[in-house]
């Protein structure tokens, strides 16, 4: 599918296609520093853990450098996710929205499939397009998108009310009404942070197995935009609905 | 009833000096956010409005309201309510008691049908046919239907009327609704707080004489004006909260040099109240100052928040507690199945490895 217009290098034992292009290489890396930076400061607020070695408040602002630090980072992370958001249509053909078609049941078949075939350890290379995501990942990544929504609009909810009737109290101040209270969104929040945690461990962990163990490329691929796959491999169509085998 | 006197007739009446009335007027002015040109205005409210008559119903209630009301001695405040508001009606304080009582209430509301403030303190018990709050023989939501069809608006005082508080605490015996939730067809206006300021019950009562409407509110009905911000943007230990100075326990030594309570609990950064600007009792003090954190009690269901030492509350849900408990049970989860799923996964590709390389020396060993 589309084959002639994917970029591929042949080398001597292996195939290597361009899946990510320079934006979502770079878009991806802001994300490790943004989160990394979030998560840090987040636990900082929400339970301080260090305590400056001072007598007199004016010695020092270690609270309110986290805060800063973390409303910083939180609009880098929600300006780019915004951008990547645009880049799902706009980017290249592993990275569009017409493969997510949650409306067919092919695209349920598919996610379904992939989840037993990563059960039952397979993992099976098949159609070309999955080259970038595969069903089940671009499922799991559009959750993921929803989930961090919930948690910006949460966050700027809560940093709008340092004044209240302000730019962002203007544009989120609905959010805390609808969770009931301020402390309920805090709460949320937090348990929103730890999702993500547990999507990190999954993903940091599988990316470095699938390029040590599965030389799949999945790791340098974010560096390189090259994922490496067998000479002389073949996409194969539905895999899902032939019989096992 | 004669021809209604005024706010300032009432005072000059109880023996208290304009120069007193000037400064409860200017006081109030203040506390409601008005500029300072507005001074004159609610002077002149005061001085030819006919006072307007208040009722004060208490329903399912600890009436810690009404000794929060009872008890402020700004200038005046006691007075404006006792007398110069024309509080008409009020169970503990009045002298009237029994039928006498009930038939000035009922009397006072026909004449001034479509005038008079209601000022509700306590919930409304609904379950069982409201059986579980009795007034003078009619059940608390008849009583309150009743006297709300000529009031002009209704003050919900104290967190029972505005949002539940303690009375509709899971698991709500008495299926006790706050007032907004009965009453839909007035105007009504939530001043929470258990009890909340007196400065803002009487605030917004003078508000409502001096302009004939209701202060701006808020998405929870509270007027804008007391409950605009947090108790956390305005209270005097903020700079140690940006400093990173907290109390760890109530007796370490940043609880003796007076650190920011956020790490023992304090509700600060997500109630809004008052407390840390007008304080309580002529400014003396507010919880905060008295090296207690804030419970956030002017917030809905704050009971159900619990504990209250702790700064993000439990989830209600059972067999859970923190939101880092269940945050790390489910980080230690996926850490568990992911590293089991990559060891299968690795020990699965090592064995087909070996099978493979056992295979080929096979063919070897064959060839040879």
């Amino acid at each position: 599918m589309q084959a002639n217009q994917i970029y591929r290098v042949e080398s001597e034992c292996v195939t290597r296609y361009y899946v990510w292009d320079s934006v979502v290489r770079v878009s991806h890396w802001i994300n490790v520093i943004a989160v990394g930076v979030l998560i840090f400061t987040g636990f900082y607020i929400s339970t301080p853990f260090y305590r400056p070695t001072v007598d007199e408040p004016f010695g020092a602002t270690v609270m309110a450098t986290m805060k800063n630090l973390h409303f910083l980072f939180a609009i880098i992370f929600t300006l780019n996710g915004l951008f990547r958001a645009y880049w799902f249509f706009a980017g290249n053909t592993y990275r569009q929205w017409f493969r997510f078609h949650i409306w067919k049941a092919d695209f349920w078949k598919e996610a379904w499939w992939k989840l037993k075939d990563y059960i039952t350890l397979r993992y099976t290379d098949y159609e070309l397009h999955t080259l970038g995501h595969n069903t089940l990942a671009t499922l799991t990544y559009v959750i993921l998108f929803l989930v961090a929504s919930v948690q910006g609009l949460t966050g700027f909810a809560m940093a709008g009310k340092i004044n209240p009737g302000g730019f962002f109290d203007t544009l989120f101040g609905w959010v805390i009404p609808l969770f009931g209270g301020e402390a309920n969104v805090r709460m949320i929040h937090k348990l929103i942070m730890w999702g993500i945690i547990g999507f990190m461990i999954h993903h940091i962990s599988f990316v470095i197995y699938l390029e040590v163990f599965r030389e799949k490329g999945m790791l340098s691929s974010m560096i390189t935009g090259l994922k490496t796959r067998p000479l002389g491999w073949e996409p194969v169509e539905k895999p899902w609905e032939k019989k096992e085998g | 009833m004669q021809k209604q006197e005024t706010f300032y007739e009432a005072v000059r009446r109880n023996g208290i000096s304009r120069r007193d009335f000037l400064r409860f007027c200017f006081l109030t002015t203040a506390y409601l956010g008005l500029e300072s040109s507005m001074f004159s205005k609610v002077v002149r409210a005061l001085e030819s409005k006919p006072r307007p008559p208040v009722f004060w119903l208490n329903f399912a209630a600890c009436t810690c309201c009404t000794e929060s009301l009872i008890r402020s001695s700004r200038p005046l405040i006691s007075d404006v309510i006792l007398t110069a508001i024309s509080l008409d009606y009020m169970e503990t304080i009045q002298a009237a008691a029994g039928h006498q009582a009930e038939e000035i209430v009922w009397e006072g509301m026909k004449k001034n049908f479509g005038n008079y403030i209601l000022a509700v303190e306590g919930s409304v018990p609904t379950k069982d046919g409201g059986v579980y709050c009795t007034v003078g023989g009619m059940t608390a939501i008849e009583y309150l239907k009743k006297a709300a069809r000529g009031a002009k608006a209704i003050i919900s005082v104290g967190s029972c009327s505005s949002f539940g508080c303690v009375t509709t605490a899971y698991p709500n015996p008495t299926g006790a609704k706050p007032i907004y939730k009965i009453i839909t067809d007035k105007p009504v206006v939530n001043i929470p707080g258990c009890p909340p300021i007196a400065e803002v019950i009487v605030g917004t009562i003078v508000h409502l004489i001096t302009f004939d409407s209701l202060p701006e509110l808020d998405s929870l009905k509270r007027p804008k004006v007391f409950y605009g911000q947090r108790i956390h943007d305005k209270c005097y230990r903020r700079a140690f909260f940006d400093a990173g100075m907290f109390v760890e326990k109530f007796d370490d030594e940043g609880a003796r040099k007076g650190w920011c309570l956020y790490k023992v609990g304090c509700r600060g950064p997500v109630t809004y109240n008052s407390c840390s600007v007008v304080k309580w009792n002529e400014g003396t003090s507010f919880p905060i100052q008295s090296g207690h954190p804030c419970l956030g009690c002017s917030e809905p269901d704050y009971w159900d928040k619990t504990p209250l030492y702790q700064h993000v509350a439990n989830v209600p849900l059972p067999g859970f507690a923190t939101a880092d408990e269940i945050g790390k049970g489910f980080a230690i989860g996926v850490a568990i199945a992911t590293g089991a799923h990559l060891a299968a996964s690795i020990v699965k590709k090592v064995a087909q490895k070996a099978e493979k390389t056992g295979v080929k020396e096979e063919k070897k060993q064959k060839e040879e």
